[in-house]
């Protein structure tokens, strides 16, 4: 009598596994996790890598001065950088030599030789270590006071047109990543209504015995999950080995492809991934459950 | 106290011809009854009716007082519960174990295993499956199965029990078995309507009769005078 009672110990899932494309089911489930992964985690490094190159650009700035008159000009570079450097503690402030000046011409002027005499505006850069943003209009005032007529670049055009393009790139991946949901959506109602129609014989001695329709529901609410859960764990597990495979290449190697840095923060997202994975699953098939029942009720 | 009265029910397929027509029927509380009739009389419909597989084209059935064509979903689910059935076909679930199967109607309510165990395996014993409780129902006799589908209408001991033919494949010694089960739940309390061509079975009882010709149902002396 123990022995039969401990056989008897572990209930059997009512419903069948074998009954419906269960395999096939949580292959697809896999691939759209794989994709979601990929998606996500493209998605938080490409905000991370526009943060650093945004941060970067902040805390760097050329100050170019104008120079009247070559006279002038080294009491002119002496002034301005007696102005900066207690207006910057902490940065790096430094003169760009003519060498450095006449490089920087290079992309427009191509490898023509420039006379010496070529009246140069003197370059100042500057790079913050950390702390605030430099703010131009500041060191212009600055410089002002003291009668050096300069021009501060703090490459906010090209740290607004990276932002622009960081941002797209995250709102392209998160929607990537609303479509796999959408598609999760509806491949586990389907795949519910599938499994209410495999599983009709159960279903109606379920009935029979005076199930209620939440009863049965869940059933399939937690058959979902669980496949659900499978599929989310396998796809975000391979999503991530491809990512971090793909973040020790770098871009400079794979050219189109910018440079894939994984943070253990990711992990926290991954795991919301799997979690969210699994109750949409949940969700479309208590649903799709409730739905069909009531519809059968009403044909009955 | 009725568990079951018709008034004047009538049921039809879509618009095809009345295959019950004007059936009064009661059955008191605790009573036990035979439902008898040739093949295709309405036997196996009237029972469907009983048990809410389905509903009447006309009249009023009420179960245990409550007027089923105003049941809610809920409400209906909660009087099945109250109702075992036996069918014909037997109905097992082919993925789950005879324990698993018998224990059905107590599991759907969320009872807790360990409260039930127990019922199910004496209950097993009982029906003579003791040693078949962990099979799964495609490796049982047509017998064994009959005896596992009757368990299961009697585990949540029902106030009303249902069964059509339900000594139809065992032998007579089971059937016998059978029978002093039902005649013990009636006893305690069960109505119980059973639907059967076995006349033996009938006499051995001492049961009210109800017999049921081209979907009219005749009852008391007439139906007794047929048989």
């Amino acid at each position: 009598m123990t022995d039969m009672l401990q056989q008897s110990s572990q209930p059997q899932p009512l419903l069948s596994a074998q009954s419906d494309n269960a395999r096939s089911l949580v292959i697809v489930l896999t691939i759209m996790a794989f994709l979601a992964a990929l998606a996500l985690l493209f998605s938080l490094s490409a905000d991370r890598l526009r943060k650093d190159w945004q941060g970067e650009l902040g805390r760097s700035a050329t100050v170019q001065i104008m120079v009247d008159s070559v006279e002038t000009r080294e009491a002119n570079i002496q002034t301005a950088l007696k102005v900066l450097r207690p207006a910057l503690p902490g940065a790096e402030v430094k003169l760009l030599s003519e060498t450095q000046s006449k490089s920087l011409l290079k992309p427009w002027l191509g490898n023509l030789e420039l006379p010496d005499d070529l009246p140069l505006p003197a370059l100042i850069s500057i790079s913050q270590n950390g702390g605030a943003v430099i703010s131009p209009d500041r060191l212009t005032a600055l410089l002002g006071e003291d009668g050096i007529i300069a021009e501060v670049d703090d490459h906010s055009r090209w740290s607004d047109q990276i932002g622009r393009s960081g941002r797209g790139l995250q709102a392209a991946a998160l929607a990537l990543l609303a479509l796999i949901f959408g598609a999760g959506i509806a491949v586990s109602g389907f795949a519910t209504q599938a499994a209410l129609s495999a599983q009709r014989d159960v279903i109606r001695v379920l009935v029979q015995v005076g199930a209620e329709d939440g009863f049965i529901a869940r059933l399939f609410i937690k058959q979902a999950g669980i496949r659900g859960l499978k599929g989310a764990i396998i796809g975000v597990v391979l999503g991530t080995i491809t990512a971090l495979f793909l973040s020790l290449r770098r871009a400079e190697e794979t050219a189109l492809l910018p440079d894939l840095g994984l943070h253990w923060t990711d992990s926290i997202f991954l795991v919301f991934l799997i979690l969210g994975f699994t109750f949409i699953c949940s969700c479309a098939a208590g649903v799709t459950a409730y739905r069909l029942l009531r519809r059968e009720r009403r044909r009955a | 106290m009725d568990a079951v009265r018709f008034e004047r029910v009538g049921l039809r397929y879509g618009r095809g011809p009345e295959i019950l027509s004007d059936v009064n029927m009661r059955l008191r509380r605790g009573s036990f009854t035979f439902l008898t009739g040739p093949s295709g009389a309405g036997k196996s419909t009237l029972l469907k009716l009983c048990y809410l597989t389905l509903k009447q084209s006309r009249g009023l059935i009420n179960l245990f007082e409550s007027d089923i064509s105003v049941m809610s979903r809920a409400e209906e689910q909660a009087t099945k519960r109250k109702i075992g059935v036996v069918l014909q076909d037997f109905r097992l679930i082919d993925h789950l174990s005879v324990f698993e199967n018998v224990a059905l109607p107590l599991r759907v309510t969320g009872e807790n295993r360990a409260n039930y165990t127990q019922d199910v395996v004496e209950l097993l014993q009982w029906v003579g499956l003791g040693h078949r409780m962990d099979a799964m129902p495609q490796t049982l006799s047509g017998g064994e199965q009959q005896r596992a589908a009757i368990a299961r209408a009697v585990i949540a001991k029902p106030d009303l029990l249902i069964a059509d033919e339900p000594t139809g494949n065992v032998d007579p010694a089971i059937g016998r078995r059978l029978l002093r089960l039902f005649s013990e739940m009636n006893r305690m309390g069960t109505t119980v309507l059973i639907a059967t061509h076995d006349v033996v079975l009938i006499r051995e009882m001492q049961a009210d009769i109800l017999r049921i010709e081209n979907g009219q149902l005749l009852s008391g002396l007439d139906a007794g005078a047929a048989i």
